[in-house]
């Protein structure tokens, strides 16, 4: 899927009628624009034109809001609230329908409001009896909030925040259902509220936002442990959460407690396979979001950002805008730079851009932080998660044993619907016609095996069979060929678009990217194999991921520079050959000819190559297929020289070096004169084309920017191609050699040594590593990783080099 | 000299008043210059009537007394008066940690605060212990923190006896050079930056008759 699909699968909503979250990537835009809009309505408010007091709707001389002239000092005032008398729209200063003292809940007070977040407004309310509670009023998304609640309604566990009750009122405010079993989501007249236990500790955004260099190591202990027992609880009971970030994680007297997880479903295949709505915060968003299939990896992968935000006290992927962040977390791989062993390996493989190679569970994570308790014993998790406590209170999800994940059936049964299952996801897509014969032929193979127990059936039909073919082969031959005619052409024009559109899932990209982790490490301690001070494949790995995220813009404007680049060089080129062809002999337009068409050709099929290379420099990619797609760019290149050469009347039976008997040539490539035919120079071009790996050369990540060597294999093989479909020489080979050049010479280039300036100059501490993915502790290339100098893929993207 | 903690009912001079702060807190504001703490006290309203603080642990019902004298606090129990360093855990009232801050050097007004797992009474997160001002604002020298707000806001009390009886009047300002606002008893107020985050407040008294006398202007 393409990236720019898959930034839209955040927006795309697939399922009409569902209610979306505000995680889709349209509305997401749609609110930061409200914002936007709402920040204009204050300003105007400054100005003195807007709403600045607000009575209830029984005043007697307003039915509203209304507007009167704020004081210069920016004080506004609102008149007391009456009791009973509640506006059901809201607030327009701080988004809080009820002011304190109202009771749109039977039995509870509401003192004064907490929050907001996605799905409505929290308040502080005390119940007659004098019960602290937190009320939250469902104003949005109200199907997926109540669905997520109820589901949770009778979790219990020390680091969860819990929920008491789902209540509904009617439009007026002032009467009260409790909801049981099932939750009617369409009863538009009601206004649904849960009563949660109210939490009077801060959240972790509030202590970050206080720590913006991070925790102390006891404290992210006291606070990870926490957050990852009510995690763990929630997937041993069939949940996820969906919004893993600090703001939803709170210090209750001591109790680190996770909340929020109304956004929890149930995992499942089938909400897998059917759930399409974007959840979560940008900054914890897990890759796989996007394609709206995933399980509780993104819990995982919210974990690996909170831990690395509890140390570093920022998120390992910022951006200035959302889109940014999306695509950092698509693409870029995390700076662990800051982060000590054993975090640094945690976070890495939770940060994972494929969800298969992250923890399993919860309790992995934490073995792999030798967060462990000896005793096992859950009442440890209370003592533990006090303040001063300095011991690890991740013991909830240990069983009595102290291994992690106490039912192993249970969990195995989670991880198979945990899954991504990837034939759900189609890496390449086969040709629809030839799937159908396959399929045909398959269906066929097996009608015939049943016909086994009839040999002598079989044998009669077999034998009707060769007999209809062989009359009726007048006809079907030639149509064969037809549709061999329309369909190869058919086919690489196929192939040419699916690469055009096709770009790699995060899984694909991921794999292709630190496919030979071994090789890596291998090689990462041999010293002629390094750039600088990293392996060659690493300092690939890492660059290829800036040019992953780069925009299409910038890879367009790249690509007219390489074309411009090109055109000049072949003019320069051009003029060489010229000079040195024609200093004698008579200097006509018949003489000029040939010259003028090599040098279209080597322009066009640079043109082609280096547009091919801009849309695979994203991966490296597989060999065949590019060859299929360049075997059709040389056809049409060989098409294209037939038409120059008779526009420009520049005859082909001449120049054909190799001794050639023309009665050798196949008569349908070549006529009697032993001039090629268009065919020819097709068959020629493709061959020309297709054995040679053109990408490499156009490649930014090549090692050089012009390879002579390259130059002398397309001059051989342009030779060994002449051996086979002979062309006019030398200009096949002047072709073949100045396409080379020329796509070298225009193509974009990274420099290993200068990248790696760039990125030392970008880090002035200059001591750590940054980009290198680790894959597992004591790995050669996590302990390189603690060596080597820092790449900063976001100066490859931003065009930095 | 020595105090001794009295046991009495709140006298027409007692100032308690509960500020609710949307997105912030609760808070309990005391002008009083003795400030009785003790164990909250629920099946009897008449001795919970007796402090003015009060804590949800395992402390006497009448603990102490803070007493503020100048920029100094005193802790006062049966023993002897003792000065409150700001920050420090106040000795002698069991597992319960209280603690009083002094977050800005402008003013004598100070913070109680309760560090986990005990809470005040009353459903609070704090007690400011307020002399003529204290300010609100998003950094931590400010007696109430609200992050929301970009800049602080400043607080006033001012009082005047009328016919024996002392009558409070609230005022709050933009800043320090803004222009004071009345902060009314028993209304809801919005404040803030209008650029910004603006917040609700409201404040109440904790006696619902004694707000009776609180001047409305």
């Amino acid at each position: 899927m393409p990236l720019k699909s898959r930034l839209a699968a955040f927006s795309k909503d697939k399922a009409p009628g569902k209610r979306q979250l505000w995680g889709p990537f349209s509305m997401l835009v749609d609110k930061l624009n409200n914002s936007k809009l709402n920040h204009s309505k204050r300003d105007q408010r400054a100005a003195g034109h807007s709403p600045a007091l607000r009575l209830g709707p029984d005043d007697p001389e307003q039915d509203g809001d209304f507007q009167t002239n704020l004081p210069d000092d920016q004080l506004s005032e609102t008149q007391a609230f009456p009791d009973q008398a509640f506006s059901t729209s809201g607030s327009n200063v701080n988004h809080f329908t009820f002011p304190s003292g109202s009771k749109p809940l039977p039995r509870y007070t509401i003192r004064r409001g907490i929050g907001t977040g996605g799905f409505g407004e929290v308040y502080f309310a005390v119940s007659d009896a004098g019960k602290e509670v937190a009320l939250k009023r469902i104003q949005r998304n109200l199907d997926v909030e109540l669905r997520g609640m109820s589901h949770c309604l009778n979790l219990k566990h020390p680091h969860l925040v819990s929920l008491h009750d789902i209540c509904q009122t009617d439009v007026d405010g002032n009467r009260g259902a409790k909801v049981k079993a099932s939750v009617d989501t369409k009863l538009n007249a009601t206004q649904w509220w849960v009563v949660m236990e109210y939490i009077a500790g801060p959240n972790l955004r509030e202590v970050l936002d206080d720590s913006p260099s991070g925790l102390p190591e006891t404290e992210v202990r006291r606070w990870f442990s926490g957050i990852a027992a009510g995690i763990a609880h929630l997937h041993d009971s069939g949940l996820v959460h969906r919004d893993v970030k600090p703001g939803n994680v709170f210090d209750d007297l001591g109790i680190v407690k996770v909340g929020d997880y109304g956004l929890s479903k149930f995992i499942s295949s089938s909400h897998r396979g059917g759930h399409t709505e974007s959840v979560g915060t940008f900054h914890y968003m897990a890759p796989e979001i996007g394609r709206g299939q995933y399980g509780r990896e993104i819990d995982i992968y919210a974990l690996g950002i909170v831990l690395h935000e509890l140390l570093t006290g920022r998120v390992p992927f910022d951006g200035e805008s959302c889109h940014e962040i999306i695509v950092k977390h698509l693409t870029a791989v995390p700076d662990l730079s800051g982060v000590a062993s054993p975090y640094r390996e945690t976070i890495a493989r939770c940060l994972e851009k494929d969800p298969q190679r992250r923890f399993a569970n919860v309790g992995q994570l934490m073995q792999s932080l030798n967060f462990n308790d000896p005793l096992g014993d859950e009442s440890r998790s209370y003592a533990g998660g006090q303040s001063e406590a300095s011991e690890p209170v991740f013991v909830a999800k240990l069983s009595q044993s102290g291994q992690a994940i106490a039912r192993e059936h249970d969990d195995a049964e989670i991880v198979d619907a945990t899954l991504v299952s990837e034939s759900a996801v189609p890496v390449t897509t086969e040709e629809p016609l030839a799937r159908a014969i396959r399929n045909s032929i398959d269906d066929l193979g097996s009608w015939w095996r049943t016909l086994d127990r009839s040999p002598g059936a079989k044998a009669l039909l077999f034998t009707a069979a060769v007999l209809i073919l062989i009359v009726n082969t007048q006809w079907l031959l030639p149509l064969l060929l037809l549709v061999g005619f329309l369909y190869v052409p058919y086919y690489v024009i196929r192939q040419m678009v699916l690469h055009v559109r096709q770009q790699p899932s995060y899984a694909q990209a991921q794999r292709i990217a630190g496919a030979q982790p071994a090789i890596q490490s291998d090689s990462a301690i041999q010293p002629s194999a390094q750039v600088g001070k990293f392996n060659r494949k690493q300092w690939q790995h890492n660059v290829r991921s800036g040019l992953r995220a780069k925009h299409s813009v910038h890879r367009l404007a790249e690509l007219n520079t390489s074309w411009v680049a090109a055109s000049f060089l072949v003019l320069v080129l051009g003029l060489i050959a010229g000079v040195v062809g024609l200093r004698s002999g008579p200097l006509d337009a018949l003489a000029i000819a040939p010259y003028a068409l090599v040098a279209t050709i080597v322009l066009l099929a640079s043109f082609n190559l280096l547009g091919m290379g801009k849309l695979w420099e994203r991966e490296e990619g597989e060999g065949t297929m590019r060859r299929l797609v360049l075997a059709g760019v040389g056809a049409g290149v060989g098409a294209i020289t037939f038409a120059t050469s008779d526009l420009l009347m520049v005859p082909l039976s001449q120049g054909m070096i190799r001794d050639v008997d023309v009665s050798t040539l196949p008569q349908t490539l070549y006529d009697s004169a032993g001039a090629p035919s268009m065919t020819a120079l097709m068959a020629h071009f493709a061959l020309l084309f297709a054995s040679l790996r053109w990408w490499k050369t156009v490649d930014p990540l090549r090692q050089t920017r012009l390879s002579l060597w390259s130059v002398a294999v397309a001059v051989v093989a342009e030779w060994a191609v002449h051996q086979l479909l002979p062309i006019p020489q030398p200009a096949g080979m002047m072709i073949a050699g100045g396409t080379a050049i020329v796509v070298q010479m225009s193509a974009s280039w990274i420099s290993p040594s200068k990248t790696r300036q760039i990125a030392v100059g970008s880090n002035p501490a200059g001591e750590v590593p940054t980009g290198i993915p680790v894959n597992s502790p004591g790995t050669p290339s996590a302990k390189l990783s603690t060596k080597v100098q820092a790449i900063d893929p976001q100066s490859i993207q931003r065009g930095a080099v | 000299m020595t105090f001794l903690p009295l046991p009495s009912q709140p006298n027409s001079d007692d100032g308690r008043w509960v500020l609710w702060v949307d997105g912030c807190g609760g808070f309990l504001i005391v002008v009083n210059r003795d400030v009785r703490i003790g164990r909250e006290v629920t099946a009897r309203k008449d001795e919970s009537g007796r402090l003015d603080v009060s804590l949800v642990a395992d402390v006497p019902r009448l603990a102490g007394m803070i007493v503020r004298d100048q920029a100094d606090y005193y802790w006062q129990d049966s023993g002897d008066r003792k000065w409150i360093e700001p920050g420090k855990r106040i000795a002698g009232l069991g597992s319960a940690k209280l603690r009083l801050h002094k977050p800005s050097a402008l003013c004598n007004s100070a913070v109680l605060t309760l560090d986990p797992p005990h809470r005040f009474g009353g459903h609070i997160d704090a007690v400011i212990l307020a002399d003529q001002t204290w300010l609100i604002g998003p950094s931590d020298d400010c007696h109430i923190r609200c992050r929301s707000l970009s800049s602080p806001l400043v607080v006033s009390c001012g009082s005047e006896e009328q016919a024996e009886e002392k009558t409070y009047q609230w005022s709050i300002k933009q800043g320090f050079g803004g222009t004071p606002k009345q902060l009314p008893v028993g209304r809801h107020l919005t404040v803030g930056d209008s650029a910004s985050t603006q917040v609700t407040m409201l404040l109440e008294s904790i006696d619902p008759i004694h707000s009776s006398k609180y001047k409305q202007v």
